[in-house]
């Protein structure tokens, strides 16, 4: 976490351009908090990956199925990708757009759990089949 | 002469045939067989030997009890650090994680329901070739209608246990945790009062079962045993009495016999009290350590921050708890008849 702190204070100070921006021109001020935002995203990718492998090995020490784990995890990155894209949206002022993002993030969750949901019914069914 | 031949006729043609009974107690199920000792004449050797043999298959009870809780314990840690990650959607990484907990633990507690269910069973069909035995043998001992009174009893018990056990107390605990499931997922208190009013009716329909049935053989035991006493005594007094001569040493002969009845009465007793527990042994410990290591995940979820994961886990042991309880109940009433056999007439 060598640099966290030069991260911070580099969105500190392009917080304080977006201001800047903002005065002059809106589009050219959303894009920067764009940029920022993908490039900072990209920089947390790095201490992402360590953490995804200590689940991994935390799911083969309990003995969890790698595909339950899997779902989780695109799971969790699509809720952390709606947090950042909705907060975008929501600062630009579309809060509709927002809105439509929080459907289809939740939509797109329900179908990739799908399978384990499937499992769970085809669990039910058979123990009701066995009673 | 011929007084002589006529005699030795009469007495052939009024001598009663007589066959020496024996009373031996039906062979253990073949899933008891491992822990039954080979001398069963002495109870707690016996005891001692079948809890021994026990003990050996203990460790890997517990080793597969172990690797589902861990599991469940690694799931939990996962969803507590999941859901601090993406704060948004931390109910729905707890609903998926208590549809995947749900699939880890039904596995094993379905073998587990399963396993408990055949021990039902085996237990029924055992009880059902061992009182006989031990009707004939304490009706053989002088206690026509008090072993007339035990077997029905025992036998009613049995089969009203075992039948109401696979109909409705089964289907009932599946269901059971299909609830705690549904409890876990939506937090509603109705539900939760359900689900609590369905455990409570199997559980205190096993402890009035066996209250009944202690009550009821206590009563009719000592009822029917004063009986027996004052028609064997009243036989007796019969015998010695009307019989010139050789009353007193046939009275004193059929004494005897209904000692070497009552012998082989409690050897068979004793060896149905040792066939009963290594029936049981075995999945008790089995289920009494899922039980067991259940309760303790159940905290552990507690404590990690999973609240429903911890609900489910602990219904999950409860559902355990009622498989041990209805294990026991079946057992302990054939116990109970038993000992009631071999106290009998004395």
């Amino acid at each position: 976490m060598e640099n966290y702190y030069q991260i911070s204070a580099a969105i500190l100070i392009c917080a304080l351009i977006t201001v800047i921006l903002s005065k002059g021109s809106k589009e050219f001020s959303l894009l920067f908090v764009i940029t920022v935002c993908v490039v900072v995203t990209l920089c947390t990718l790095n201490y992402i990956q360590p953490l995804i492998n200590f689940f991994y090995r935390l799911a083969e020490a309990g003995n969890i199925s790698k595909d339950y784990l899997a779902i989780l995890l695109k799971i969790t990155g699509m809720s952390l990708l709606y947090q950042i894209c909705g907060t975008i949206c929501l600062d630009s002022g579309n809060r509709s757009l927002e809105k439509v993002l929080q459907i289809f993030t939740t939509t797109s969750i329900l179908w990739l759990a799908i399978p384990l949901l499937e499992d769970m019914l085809s669990l039910i069914t058979s123990v009701l089949e066995a009673v | 002469m011929k007084r002589i031949l006529v005699l030795i006729l009469v007495i052939y043609f009024l001598a009663a045939p007589v066959n020496a009974t024996q009373f031996i107690a039906p062979e253990v199920t073949p899933s008891g067989e491992t822990y039954m000792p080979d001398e069963t004449e002495n109870l707690g050797e016996g005891l001692l030997y079948i809890v021994k043999a026990a003990m050996k298959t203990l460790y890997p009870s517990f080793n597969e009890a172990l690797r589902c809780c861990t599991a469940v314990v690694a799931m939990c840690i996962l969803l507590a650090l999941l859901s601090n990650l993406a704060t948004g959607i931390h109910r729905i990484l707890i609903v998926l994680g208590i549809v995947i907990v749900t699939l880890m633990l039904m596995q094993s507690a379905n073998s587990l329901i399963l396993l408990g269910v055949n021990v039902l069973g085996e237990l029924s069909q055992y009880g059902k070739l061992l009182l006989p035995v031990m009707t004939a043998a304490l009706a053989a001992q002088g206690s026509v209608t008090q072993s007339g009174v035990l077997y029905s009893t025992t036998a009613i018990f049995n089969t009203i246990l075992a039948t109401v056990s696979t109909s409705v107390l089964i289907p009932l605990v599946y269901i059971l945790l299909c609830m705690s499931v549904v409890c876990g997922i939506n937090d509603r208190q109705l539900l939760k009062n359900v689900k609590s009013s369905l455990k409570n009716i199997v559980v205190w329909g096993l402890k009035a079962t066996l209250y009944i049935f202690t009550g009821y053989i206590t009563i009719t035991g000592v009822v029917s045993g004063v009986t027996d006493k004052t028609m064997l005594k009243a036989t007796k007094l019969t015998i010695s009495g009307m019989v010139p001569v050789i009353g007193g040493i046939l009275s004193d002969a059929s004494e005897a016999l209904l000692i070497s009845a009552g012998v082989m009465k409690n050897a068979a007793g004793i060896y149905g009290i040792l066939a009963v527990i290594a029936i049981v042994i075995s999945p008790f410990l089995r289920i009494g350590i899922q039980y067991l290591m259940l309760k303790i995940t159940a905290g552990f979820c507690h404590t990690v921050g999973t609240e429903q994961i911890a609900s489910v886990v602990m219904d999950f042991s409860d559902v355990m708890g009622i498989i041990l309880a209805l294990i026991s109940t079946m057992s302990i009433i054939l116990l109970i008849s038993i000992i009631c056999f071999m106290r009998g007439a004395t």
